[in-house]
Formats: structure tokens, C-alpha cells, sequence
């Protein structure tokens, strides 16, 4: 493979250099062209002063400059008659650009089987997997899906049957075409028009002799989308998106009549196959083209508001700037500051996986106001529960339980993940411990990672996706319809978990892990050995451990997958959502937020030595953290104001022992264990409901939060619940003997609640409420379950 | 903005107008608390028995016993009370019901994955890399009236399927969920009552207090639901109907042993005496049909726990008159392989599958759409599940196609493509 290119193509770069606006671009800029072939789409495009992308081919003047051998069918499509290069310019009003045309003399009449052929039946849907493309065919004629395997392809449709679906001398009458035109029964119905443009190809390339160009065809570098980045203001209706792909030998042609087009939310933006797509509502969406394997994406955005001037200050970290230039182009703008109290909560949620206490308050209310969240940031960063609260998320993304692991094994590898974290070690250093390691799996945490899984395939699908972002699954039978990676490529990377044995020591829990250079991942083709290889390609030494290898981050694509990834769980966890979302579903057509600002992160972390904490303290210091909450919280871009959030299971279940003065039984954990740092499972039906992880499987999508109307049942109903705040040891009762004020103590509830004190309105009801009652304990008792009811208890601000 | 008042009418009486769930804090005055029974022009509620796995319907629904052994498997057939239609003798006790039931056999798809399968079976619609379409269930829940305290939408079954959830839909139509199994002698629900010793003075002191410190929040779309969840909670709270109808030892030992003593068994009796409670819709989970080996040997026992719970249930509907107002709906996300595999499975298969239907509005002792001799692709009638999707949708008195509101506003239809099965209705 071509790792460079494929990072170009994962990643892309966003448009972020500045140029003069407004303006109008032709696309695409150089117009590659065969002449006396097939025509080219071009189209011409608006710039406002904002960034905002609208068409405007139908109202553009576009002429050619100097002698015409260019012809116009319809509005967009060029034809050039004989070879040479040309200029041509388009105008609107007082804007104009200019493209240059490149037309080649024209190679070879006769359409190619791998780059005419092929794309069209997948074009058509001959080979999706619905139809001939599926596992087993369908009505006797299989082909392989999206036509990934034109060899194959060829031998089926030329050989099978007797040949019977190939007539050379009147290829009209090959089955090939009578089925689709449905001149006989077809079970797929009709698929094409008798004279249109694939069944001409069609035609032409059966009369040729039905060759199969696969070892002469030019191989295929890579596929542009243009344009890559579109925004659309309110008023855009439709755009054309055009396809290129790029050959081995410097070639260039526009495949948009043979890629396949296609919109991720159809109800931002819907594509029709030529590439012609409507707008619907205001947000962001990912139009793909495919060709020949290859992917290429676009992002399309459409704004509700006019854009704005972007507001960036000097002192901005970069990823306020990068965020505050995205939010402006579409009309919005980066919040302001929430307040003390609620900038409290947020980070004590986000960082520790609980609420503040008293105390926290109070010293952070004592702190000088100028530097209060900053001493915040500094004492949560030193305290072990941060590390407990990311080794829990490394916990769940690789569905670390009890059942996999037993009691001993889960604790060993949460402790050394959390040591590891604690030490702030270098988190390429820390995967690789797990990757490489060897031993008993009841004497030290690593080998417990290769006891998650006992199938390579199912162990090199987890590292995949819990430590590249990337889900390989897919691959596993077929290539990726929308990503790079083939079958091979998941067989190879297989085999590297493949040779690793697993022994059983002498206790009945305990497992020996050790590479074996005998074992080895059989083809299931061939019976042959599977030769290891990473993501990237890079292939181990004969007789070395491929684990090493891999651990290594051999080249360029891993290592920029690791760090990535690693960056988009820090983004996510703080800011609601991260650059690539979901996390752990890394491919082409999920691109990243802010392409720039990704790499720029993934870059710092790497020169840093992939040190967990000076990202996080980075993060938590910016000004997109710190937002108030979006003014309209419906819609909007991401980060464009901070959303209320639904807290975390953990610090609902720790919120209730600390306002109750009774911690919850956590059934299996140490004495003092938290929810946070207890690393089990099992038996906390409260923790479920409110949406933990169960760990069945390692995707993140398994922690929900999401209101309930079972949580309400629960916070209300709760036997557990109403014991605590009545208990005789408990806070309502402790506190009402401590503190006569009636008043002081309601503000107390009020900050261990909802970590703020109450208004003076609250104050005031709560205070003549209280008044109302005789039995002073009663009423507090009915505070805690009042205040556990209302919203705010299970939110983060 | 929210009415000011609305949280107070909310929580002070079940009578009056209440905020649409979850609606994001807009009152809606069409919707309200409604005591009278639905109208018969619509069914009262869907049970939705859901076979997770992808059930072979030449295996059950669709036998071909004339077909060569490879494709009509180990399994028998029995004739059925309709003329004509043999079902796989491990469905012999339904065989005896249907008259009473719609056989479509004409279903067919192109999703040959289990999870977009399931998303385009159990929501209608196609599944989208960026947008979740909500389940039946939660499209019933959003569009009719609440009835009683009772939620809408239950989902009975462990299950992770995310296309049983609400989708694009505000999480106050998500199912209400019991995962526990009711053919355990521990089975509750939990925290559908107020915990013992807390008197009705003391919780209306409570909730009284809760309204007046509570309405100082902001307007927020989650503080909104959360207070619309507790406004519901409340009110379950103070009913008695749901906690009574979850509690199967009211059932006399012989009702349930009819129904099997199965988890899926106690479900579908579950489920009855849910609908009895004023639910709308009440889906049963189970999952384990995946039979890409050892097909016959495994596909039996799981038929047979089928066939009891599924003939007691409409027999149970039958006798009890409940039969004519609810529909009752089998699926699942797609067929197996015409020919039997070399591990003696067959493997998923899109093209041609079964779903069952009663109750309800329908021209009930039929099927409808037929596939080829070798049950690969539909014969006559080929049928989406998006028009699986709208006919139960339109028996449920809802319009299918009509448009709902999504995230940012935009509305999108209830069902996108697909048309009503007006031949298989009443």
C-alpha cells in the first residue's frame, strides 16, 4: 500500500489558508481531458466573503481564451476536439477566475475492463451487496462486492455458464446486457437503458473481445473529490460534485459518470448517482465518491445564519481559534465563559467521574478569583481519581470484565494502568507493554490483555479499534466498501495475534502468555501461512515477534492513527464530542471535525512524548471548555456553546451516598472504593440504569446518557434511597444536630447537590418551607429527596 | 418558551393538559391524558414479538417440503388450518391458528448484515450513517395519546439493539425497559411504588416542594425531559395499575404454564396484561436465531418455545376479546440461505423471509406474497419492511408517511418510502 497517500486521503487538510474573498473558483482548477472523449464536468463556484460556497455554473460567464476546440454540452460538460492545452475563464459580475484546460491525445477506444467495466456494474448495482454481489451470488451469478476482485469478476462473466453470458459477434444479445435491459426476466428488474452511455461502454467492450485489462491497466493512485470542503448558505440549493482519479503514471481523469456517489445524512444533503446533490436542512454531512477501490470524501456543511467575523483573540490556544474560525463560518461563535460554580462542576465531573465536596468548594470559593480554575485544574491533575477516571474508559473500550479476566486479572490491569497514568509514562510505551507482554496472567496486569480474547481474530479486532480508533471487522470477509482496508490486510494483521500461545499455569485462573514463532495464521484458501503484517504493511523479520513490530508504530499511517486516537478520547471526553465521532469508528467517510487542528494535536502529543496529562491540562484550559452553555440549544455546530449533559452513571451514584451522607454498597469492591476507582462489573443494577458500560463488547456506544423515565422511578422511588436519607448516621441527621442555622444548612445542600449555593429565591422558599414543618429533621430529609429529583442533580453544566 | 405554568400542571393532576413529552418544553394542546378506550378505528396496541438472529423461513413460516433436501431441511412440515399452507412441524400449535393470522412471505430486502438489517425491519426505514430513525414502538409512543399513567412503549428482553430505542426522537418515547425474566420466581420491577413509609402527606409535601424550588431552571432541553420523567414517575407512583400488571403471580398457575415456562413464554403473557394496562406497544426480544450451523438442531427447541408462546398468546387474546383490538407482529431481520451449508447452517439471507401478523384490522387467514420454488426471492408480492413498517403503523390508527419533527427542526417522514398492504386489511 501507499501509506502516505492514504493518510492524504484519510485526513485530508482543511482550507484554512487565507485568500482574498470574495471570489469564484473553477473547479476543478486544471482540467484534465482526452480529447475526442468522453466529456468533463466543470463547474463554477462563489466565495463569499465568509467562506460561504454556493454554484453558480448556470449564472457564470464561461469562455474559452483563444482558438476554440472546446466544446460545451449542456452547461457543465466540456469536450475538447483534438490535443493541446487551453485556458479558460469565468466570470461573474466584477469577480473572474481562470483553469487550464490539458486535453491528451486519445489512447485507446475500446472501454478497459477494470476502469469502464467494472466501475459501471457497481455503478448500476449489478455488484452491491444486495445483488450479484453478495456472499453467494444471487440467481447463479456472483460477483465480488463493489467489484473488488476484477479478476474474478472477468473469469465469472466470460467462462461461467459455458460463456453463455458473452456473445463476441453480436454482443447486443449477450446476456450480460439483455438481463439488465430486461429483455429477458431479470430478478433485479431494469438496471439500463438499451443506448445508453454503459451500455454503450458495454457494447464496445464486448465487441473488443470482452479483454480483461488486469495486469495492463494502469494502476490507480488515488481519487479527488472536488470540491472538497463545501459550505452553503441558506439559500443554495443544489451542487455538483465531481470525481478524479489519479493513475501511477501522472494520468488524470474525471470518473464522476463512474464513481459511485453518496451522502452520509441524506437529510442535510441527498445525491442522485451523477453526482447532483440538494440541500435539506441546516448541519454538516460527508459526501463520498468511490472508484476502483479508492475513496475519497468531501465535508458539506449548510449554515442557518449569515457567517460572522471570526472573533480570535492573541491569547487564544490554537484549538479556540481553529474552533471560533469554524464556528464563524457558519454564523456562529464561540460562547462566552460560564461561571465559577458551574465551571467547577463541569471539571470535577469531567476530570474525576464525581461532583465536588464541601471542601472543594470552599477552597476553590477561598482561592483568589483570578486563578481559582486554574488552582482547580492543578489539584484535580494531582489527584489519582483523574488517572482512575481515563483507566475506567480504557477499561470499557476493551471490554475488561470479571468474566473475561477474574477478579485478580481485572485488578492487575487496572492497576497497572492506572501506575502507568499515574507516572504519566508515555502512552505509546504503556500500549506496548500491553502488546508485547508475556507471563502469567495472575502475576503482573499486561498479559491480561491477551486473555480478553481467545480467537486472533477477535483479539486483533479489539486492538484495532481500542487503540486505533479503526474497525476492522468489516474486512474480515469482504473489502471495505467504505474504507481501505482489504481482506488481506486483516488477515495479515491477524496473524501477528496468531502467534502468541496460551498455556495454562498452575492455578486454574491463570494463563502463560508467550510468543511462539512456530504458531502462525492459516489462509483459508490456500492452507498456507498468513504472513504477519501491520495496518501500515510493515512485515516482521522471519522468526521475530510481530507484536514488537507492531508495538513500534512502524510507520507513518499507525502512528498517526495511534496518536489521533488518543487525542479525539481526550477531546471527546472533554468537549461532549469528539473530532471524530463516534471514537472508535476511524475510515474515510468519518472524517475528522477539523482536519488541521486534528493533526496539529496528534502532532504536539507525539513531540511531547505522548504524555497523557499537558494534553488534558491543555484542553481543560481553553476557552471552548470553558463556554457557557449554548444560548439555543437545539441546534448548532459542535462547539458552539457548551451543551447540558447528562452526567456520568459514576457521579450520579456517588452524588446520591455524598448528599445522603451514605455512600451506595459497591457489592465485589475494596473497602473505600468509589464507582471511579473500583474497575468490576458486576451487581450494580443502579449503575447500569443510569447508563454504565456493561463492557459486553468494546465500542463506545455501551455508555449511554440518556434521562430515563426508569432513573426518575429510581432517584424517586429508591428503597436504597430513602433508607440513607433517613438513616440515623446519616448527613440529614448528623448535620441538623451539628448546625442550628436552618439557613446555612440549606445552602449546604444546595452546594453538595448542585455545587453552587441556592438563589436568594431559593433561599427564601426553601427557608419558609422550613418553617412551615415542625419536625426540623423531616423537612431535611425531604430537601435531600426534593433536590435528588430535580433536574439539575444528574446534570453537568 | 414553555408555558410558565407547565411543570405545576404537570405534576398536580393527571387530568389536565400535558406538555408534549419531551417536545422540547412546547405545549401542544392536542395531547392530553385520556381515559377512554382508542377508537375502533385503530388497534389499541402492538405486541411486537422480535426474532432476533434472522429465523430461516424455509425453516418455519415458508416450508418448501417439495423441494430438494439441501433446501427443505431436516424438518417436517404439518398442515395448517388454511388450505393449502404447511408450516415446519415445530410450529404444529400455531399451525392450528392460521386462520387467524396474515403470513407475509413475501418480505425481501438487501441488508445482509445483522444490525442494518434489524434497523431497516425494526424502524421502516433505511439505515444512515448519520442519522437513527426511531423504532416502531417509540414512532407509536410519540404519536398517540397517552392512556393512564401507564408508558407507552415497554421493550421485555435483554437486548442491545439499538434500533428498539427512539432514534432521532426525544428519549422520553425510548421503551421502557424490563430485562429482568419473568419465568424467575424473583422477578420485579423495581421503583414502580414510593418506598414504604413514605405517606401520601409526606409525598404530595415533597412534590409540592419540588414545584416551587424546581421552577427557577432555565429553559433546557434536558432539564425539560427531566422534568417531565419525574412529572411521569410521579404519577406511576401514585397508580397502582402497572406495578399490578408486572406482577405475573396474579395469573393462575395454569395461564402461565399454557404461555410455556419459558422466558419468551412469560413475556408474551407479560406483555398481554401490559396492553391490558393501557400500553401501546409492548416488544419482546429474543435473540438466538443465528443459525449458521447446526441449524436443526438448535432452530428446534427455540421453534417450539415459539409455537407455545405464540399460539397461547393469540389463543389468549382470542378468549379474552383482545384479539380484535391489538395487533400482534412477528419478525425478524431476515431469512437464511435457500440451500443448507456444509455445517449443516444456512447463512443470512435477505432476499426472501417471512413475518406473521393478527389481531386486529386484518383479512386474518391468509398469506399474502409467496417466494420461488426454492424460497430464494419473492415470487409474487415482493414486500419492503418499510411497507411491513407502514401497514402496522396505519393499524394503529397513525399515518405512516406523515412528517415528524427530527433534530434541528427539519420534519422528516415516519416511514420514507414503502406503501400500506391494503390487500392483507379487513
Amino acid at each position: 500500500m501507499i501509506p502516505t497517500l492514504l493518510i492524504a486521503l484519510l485526513f485530508g487538510s482543511a482550507a484554512s489558508d487565507p485568500v482574498e474573498r470574495p471570489r469564484i473558483l473553477i473547479e476543478p482548477s486544471v482540467i484534465y481531458i482526452q480529447a475526442g472523449g468522453d466529456p468533463v464536468t466543470v463547474m463554477v463556484l462563489h466565495e463569499d466573503a465568509l467562506g460561504r460556497i454556493t454554484d453558480i455554473t448556470s449564472e457564470a460567464e464561461i469562455q474559452e481564451l483563444g482558438t476554440r476546440a472546446l466544446s460545451w454540452s449542456g452547461a457543465l460538460r466540456l469536450r475538447a476536439d483534438h490535443p493541446g492545452t487551453w485556458t479558460i475563464e469565468a466570470r461573474l459580475g466584477v469577480l473572474k477566475t481562470e483553469a487550464l484546460v490539458m486535453a491528451s491525445p486519445r489512447a485507446d477506444t475500446s472501454p478497459s475492463w477494470c476502469d469502464d467495466i467494472i466501475p459501471r456494474l457497481a455503478r448500476i448495482g449489478c455488484s452491491s451487496g444486495g445483488c450479484h454481489g453478495a456472499e453467494s451470488g444471487k440467481g447463479g451469478f456472483k460477483l465480488s462486492l463493489l467489484g473488488d476482485d476484477p479478476g474474478s469478476d472477468h473469469l465469472r462473466i466470460t467462462l461461467e455458464r459455458r460463456a453463455r453470458r458473452v456473445d463476441r459477434e453480436h454482443p447486443e444479445e449477450s446476456l450480460l446486457l439483455r438481463k439488465p435491459t430486461l429483455r429477458v426476466a431479470h430478478g433485479g428488474g431494469r438496471r439500463l437503458e438499451v443506448g445508453d452511455a454503459t451500455h454503450e461502454a458495454i457494447v464496445q467492450w464486448l465487441a473488443a473481445g470482452a479483454p480483461s485489462d488486469l495486469s495492463s491497466a494502469t494502476p490507480i493512485q488515488g481519487l479527488d473529490i472536488h470540491p472538497r470542503e463545501l459550505l452553503a448558505g441558506p439559500a443554495t440549493q443544489s451542487v455538483r460534485f465531481v470525481a478524479r482519479a489519479r493513475y501511477a503514471n501522472g494520468a488524470v481523469r474525471d470518473v464522476t459518470d463512474l464513481a459511485m456517489f453518496s451522502s452520509n445524512d441524506p437529510t442535510v444533503f441527498e445525491l442522485d448517482e451523477s453526482g447532483q446533490g440538494r440541500f435539506g436542512r441546516v448541519g454538516e454531512t460527508v459526501v463520498m465518491a468511490r472508484f476502483r477501490g479508492e475513496v475519497a470524501v468531501a465535508r458539506v456543511a449548510r449554515g442557518g445564519r449569515p457567517p460572522a467575523e471570526p472573533r480570535v483573540f492573541a491569547d487564544d490556544d490554537p484549538i479556540d481559534q481553529a474552533t471560533e474560525r469554524r464556528l464563524a463560518r457558519l454564523g456562529e461563535h464561540l460562547h462566552g465563559p460560564t461561571d465559577d460554580y458551574a465551571f467547577l462542576r463541569r471539571l470535577t465531573h469531567d476530570l474525576l467521574g464525581r461532583f465536588p465536596t464541601l471542601e472543594e468548594i470552599r477552597a476553590f470559593e477561598n482561592a483568589p478569583s483570578g486563578t481559582r480554575r486554574d488552582a482547580a485544574i492543578e489539584t484535580m491533575l494531582a489527584d489519582a481519581q483523574s488517572s482512575d477516571r481515563f483507566v475506567l474508559g480504557f477499561l470499557e473500550s476493551l471490554h475488561a470484565t470479571e468474566d473475561r479476566l477474574g477478579e485478580k486479572g481485572l485488578r492487575l490491569l487496572a492497576d497497572f494502568l492506572r501506575q502507568s497514568l499515574v507516572a504519566d509514562r508515555d502512552l505509546g510505551e504503556v500500549v506496548r507493554d500491553l502488546l508485547v507482554a508475556e507471563g502469567s496472567t495472575l502475576e503482573s496486569g499486561p498479559p491480561n490483555f491477551w486473555k480478553l480474547e481467545r480467537e486472533p481474530t477477535a483479539q486483533s479486532e479489539l486492538t484495532a479499534q481500542a487503540f486505533f480508533g479503526v474497525r476492522i471487522q468489516c474486512a474480515q470477509c469482504h473489502h471495505h466498501p467504505f474504507d481501505r482496508w482489504t481482506e488481506q490486510d486483516h488477515r495479515r494483521f491477524t496473524a501477528i495475534f496468531a502467534t502468541v500461545a496460551k498455556r495454562p499455569g498452575k492455578d486454574p485462573r491463570e494463563e502463560i502468555i508467550a510468543f511462539d514463532s512456530e504458531r502462525s495464521l492459516r489462509d483459508p484458501r490456500s492452507g498456507r501461512p498468513v504472513r504477519p503484517g501491520t495496518l501500515g504493511g510493515a512485515e516482521p523479520a522471519p522468526k521475530q515477534d510481530p507484536r514488537h513490530l507492531l508495538a513500534s508504530l512502524p510507520s507513518p499511517l499507525e502512528r498517526d492513527l495511534f496518536d489521533r486516537h488518543i487525542v479525539n478520547i481526550v477531546v471527546s471526553r472533554f468537549f461532549g464530542r469528539g473530532l471524530v465521532d463516534p471514537i472508535d469508528d476511524v475510515r474515510a467517510s468519518n472524517p475528522s471535525l477539523d482536519p488541521a487542528l486534528h493533526d496539529e494535536l496528534a502532532k504536539e502529543f507525539r513531540t511531547q512524548g505522548r504524555r497523557l496529562w499537558p494534553l488534558v491540562r491543555r484542553i481543560v484550559r481553553t476557552r471552548t471548555y470553558a463556554q457557557a452553555q449554548r444560548s439555543s440549544p437545539e441546534t448548532g455546530p459542535p462547539w458552539a456553546g457548551a451543551m447540558r449533559r447528562q452526567a456520568d452513571a459514576e457521579a450520579v451514584f456517588s452524588a446520591i451516598g455524598a448528599l445522603t451522607g451514605r455512600a451506595l454498597p459497591l457489592p465485589g469492591a475494596k473497602r473505600g472504593a468509589s464507582p471511579v476507582t473500583h474497575p468490576g462489573t458486576a451487581g450494580l443494577a443502579a449503575l447500569d440504569l443510569f447508563g454504565r458500560a456493561p463492557r459486553l463488547t468494546s465500542c463506545a456506544c455501551e455508555r449511554t446518557r440518556e434521562p430515563l423515565l426508569r432513573q426518575s422511578l429510581h432517584l424517586s422511588h429508591a428503597t436504597a434511597i430513602e433508607e440513607r436519607l433517613r438513616d440515623p448516621d446519616g448527613r440529614v441527621a448528623r448535620r441538623t444536630r451539628a448546625e442550628p442555622d436552618d439557613r446555612q444548612l440549606i445552602s449546604e445542600w444546595y452546594l453538595l447537590a448542585f455545587s453552587r449555593p441556592p438563589t436568594p429565591t431559593e433561599l427564601n422558599r426553601a427557608t419558609k418551607a422550613r418553617a412551615d414543618v415542625t419536625d426540623r429533621a423531616a423537612f431535611f430529609e425531604d430537601l435531600t429527596w426534593v433536590l435528588i429529583n430535580l433536574p439539575e442533580f444528574v446534570c453537568v453544566p | 418558551m414553555p408555558n410558565p405554568n407547565r411543570r405545576q400542571v404537570l405534576s398536580t393532576s393527571l387530568n389536565l393538559t400535558l406538555g408534549t413529552l419531551g417536545l422540547r418544553g412546547v405545549v401542544r394542546p392536542g395531547l392530553r391524558w385520556s381515559r377512554s378506550k382508542a377508537p375502533s378505528s385503530a388497534a389499541r396496541g402492538l405486541i411486537h414479538i422480535v426474532l432476533g438472529g434472522g429465523l430461516s423461513h424455509l425453516d418455519s413460516f415458508d416450508p418448501k417440503p417439495e423441494a430438494p433436501l439441501e433446501v427443505r431441511g431436516e424438518f417436517r412440515t404439518v398442515p395448517t388450518t388454511l388450505a393449502g399452507v404447511r408450516f415446519a412441524e415445530p410450529l404444529a400449535r400455531t399451525a392450528e391458528h392460521a386462520h387467524r393470522l396474515v403470513i407475509v412471505r413475501s418480505l425481501t430486502h438487501r441488508e445482509g448484515a445483522h444490525e442494518r438489517a434489524a434497523h431497516l425491519v425494526l424502524t421502516g426505514n433505511p439505515p444512515l450513517p448519520a442519522l437513527s430513525y426511531p423504532s416502531l414502538g417509540a414512532m407509536i409512543a410519540e404519536g398517540l395519546p397517552r392512556t393512564g399513567t401507564t408508558p407507552p412503549y415497554f421493550v421485555l428482553g435483554r437486548s442491545n439493539e439499538p434500533a428498539l430505542l427512539s432514534g432521532y426522537l426525544p428519549p422520553t418515547h425510548a421503551p421502557f425497559r424490563i430485562d429482568g425474566d419473568p419465568n424467575r420466581g424473583d422477578f420485579r420491577v423495581a421503583d414502580l411504588l414510593p418506598p414504604p413509609g413514605v405517606d401520601p402527606a409526606r409525598r404530595s409535601r415533597r412534590h409540592r416542594l419540588a414545584r416551587e424550588l424546581g421552577s427557577e431552571s432555565p429553559a433546557d432541553p434536558l432539564e425539560d425531559t427531566l422534568s417531565d420523567l419525574r412529572a411521569l414517575a410521579q404519577a406511576l407512583g401514585e397508580d397502582p395499575l402497572l406495578s399490578r400488571a408486572v406482577d405475573l403471580s396474579q395469573e393462575p398457575p395454569a395461564a402461565r404454564d399454557r404461555f410455556g415456562k419459558t422466558p419468551l413464554g412469560q413475556r408474551c403473557l407479560l406483555a398481554r396484561r401490559l396492553i391490558e394496562a393501557n400500553a401501546r406497544c409492548v416488544t419482546i426480544y429474543e435473540g438466538g436465531f443465528d443459525h449458521h450451523a447446526n441449524l436443526f438442531r438448535e432452530l428446534r427447541p427455540r421453534l417450539e418455545t415459539v409455537d407455545r408462546a405464540l399460539s397461547a398468546l393469540i389463543q389468549d387474546l382470542e378468549t379474552r376479546g383482545l384479539l380484535s383490538e391489538v395487533v400482534v407482529l412477528v419478525t425478524s431481520e431476515f431469512g437464511r440461505t435457500p440451500e443448507v451449508n456444509r455445517d449443516a447452517g444456512r447463512d443470512h439471507w435477505p432476499r426472501a423471509f417471512s413475518a406473521v401478523l393478527a389481531g386486529f384490522g386484518l383479512s386474518a387467514g391468509r398469506t399474502y406474497g409467496s417466494t420461488d420454488a426454492s424460497g430464494g426471492e419473492p415470487a409474487e408480492c415482493a414486500t419492503s419492511p418499510a411497507d411491513l413498517a407502514a401497514t402496522t403503523l396505519h393499524l394503529l390508527g397513525l399515518d405512516p408517511f406523515a412528517r415528524i419533527q427530527s433534530p434541528g427542526g427539519r420534519p422528516i417522514d415516519r416511514v420514507r418510502d414503502g406503501r400500506v398492504l391494503r390487500e392483507i386489511l379487513a
